[in-house]
């Protein structure tokens, strides 16, 4: 993927994060060669004018709908305007544009339908219980998923043109299950989830997005999802345009 | 004893309904936690008789069911505080929503330049 391609496109779904936006947007055009959609998630800092001047194409949600409906907000524009794949990467700079080249090659290839980035492989360091239940959340998607994943709710993603269109039309939209519940719903939909390692730095900007006991109150939300999956109706899809 | 009975039979039909709303997705996860922690609450209390005895007495309340009542009637204050702020929300987003789709008609209508979602 040397030449530029106008195939691929890549979702940054971004909530208040003028901070960091325009830098982020200008070094995946400039790195990726790829055309940028920012899913501006209701923003009040004026995100989405920065990222549309610093040459990314915006979608504008009139209140905060979380990431995983920015994200098919994402996908449904993907889907509607024919690109072939798409790479998801965080608007806070966490997300090394460099290594969204490796995350996209395999999809390009057709050698993969989802990959997903891990921060582990490449030494992230997070605090003890966060990592201990990001290890036992991890652990438990990837029985179900049956493919070794060692970063779960990683959201340095790419995706085929077949899992576009699958999550266009359903994508779990509750806070961290558009990373886990789509890891159980891209599974049951037969795509082919690989893990491919991912630079992440610490945040540039904006503060992380929980604190301990919203953590623990999510992680065990997520573990109640993961455990009733089998048995749970299948996410109703939608008609999309 | 009887009565216990009945409590845990209750209390486990709670749950068995809970669960089933979960699975048929009618109900968000978010949502399920909360009612589940309910259930096992209602549960526990219904196997511990002496346990509410020995609390209600502690406070100063001579008949246990008492502080059951007490305490159901918090939860559920709580849980329907909860329900209405969370209304209050839905209602101002359908506001908000109406509002820019109205707006984005009429300002496309006039033939002005396109609003890119800016409205």
């Amino acid at each position: 993927m040397d030449s530029p391609r106008s195939d691929v496109l890549a979702i940054l779904p971004a909530l208040n994060e003028s901070d960091t936006v325009a830098s982020v947007v200008e070094a995946v055009r400039r790195e990726l060669g790829i055309d940028v959609l920012v899913v501006d998630d209701g923003s009040i800092d004026g995100t989405g004018d920065i990222a549309r001047t610093a040459g990314a194409k915006v979608v504008r949600h009139p209140f905060n709908l979380g990431v995983g409906a920015a994200l098919r907000t994402g996908f449904r524009f993907a889907v509607a305007s024919g690109y072939s794949a798409a790479v998801q990467i965080d608007a806070d700079g966490q997300h090394d544009p460099s290594s969204a080249q490796r995350l996209l090659q395999p999809v390009v290839d057709g050698n993969a339908d989802l990959v997903v980035g891990s921060r582990f492989s490449s030494g992230y360091e997070v605090s003890f219980l966060r990592g201990r239940g990001m290890k036992m959340l991890s652990r438990m998607v990837s029985r179900r998923v049956g493919v070794e994943l060692s970063d779960t709710t990683s959201g340095f993603r790419a995706f085929s043109r077949p899992t576009l269109e699958i999550f266009a039309r359903r994508y779990p939209s509750q806070y961290l299950s558009d990373t886990v519940e789509a890891l159980l719903l891209a599974s049951a939909e037969g795509l082919r989830i690989i893990e491919s390692p991912a630079q992440m730095h610490t945040r540039k900007g904006g503060s992380p997005s929980a604190g301990a006991w919203k953590s623990a109150y999510h992680m065990l939300r997520l573990m109640l999802v993961i455990v009733i999956s089998p048995i749970r109706r299948p996410l109703p899809t939608e008609s999309i345009r | 004893m009887k009565v216990s009975l009945v409590l845990i039979a209750m209390a486990l039909v709670m749950l068995v309904v809970i669960l089933e709303a979960l699975r048929r997705r009618r109900l968000s996860e978010g949502f399920a936690l909360l009612w589940i922690s309910v259930g096992v609450g209602a549960l526990i209390l219904a196997f511990a008789r002496p346990l509410i005895d020995w609390l209600s007495r502690s406070i100063g309340i001579s008949y246990g069911p008492t502080l059951v009542f007490a305490g159901s009637t918090v939860v559920l204050f709580i849980i329907s505080l909860n329900l209405t702020i969370h209304i209050t929300r839905l209602e101002s987003r359908v506001e908000k929503l109406a509002q820019e789709l109205a707006l984005h008609e009429a300002l496309s209508d006039d033939g002005s330049e396109p609003t890119d979602g800016e409205v």
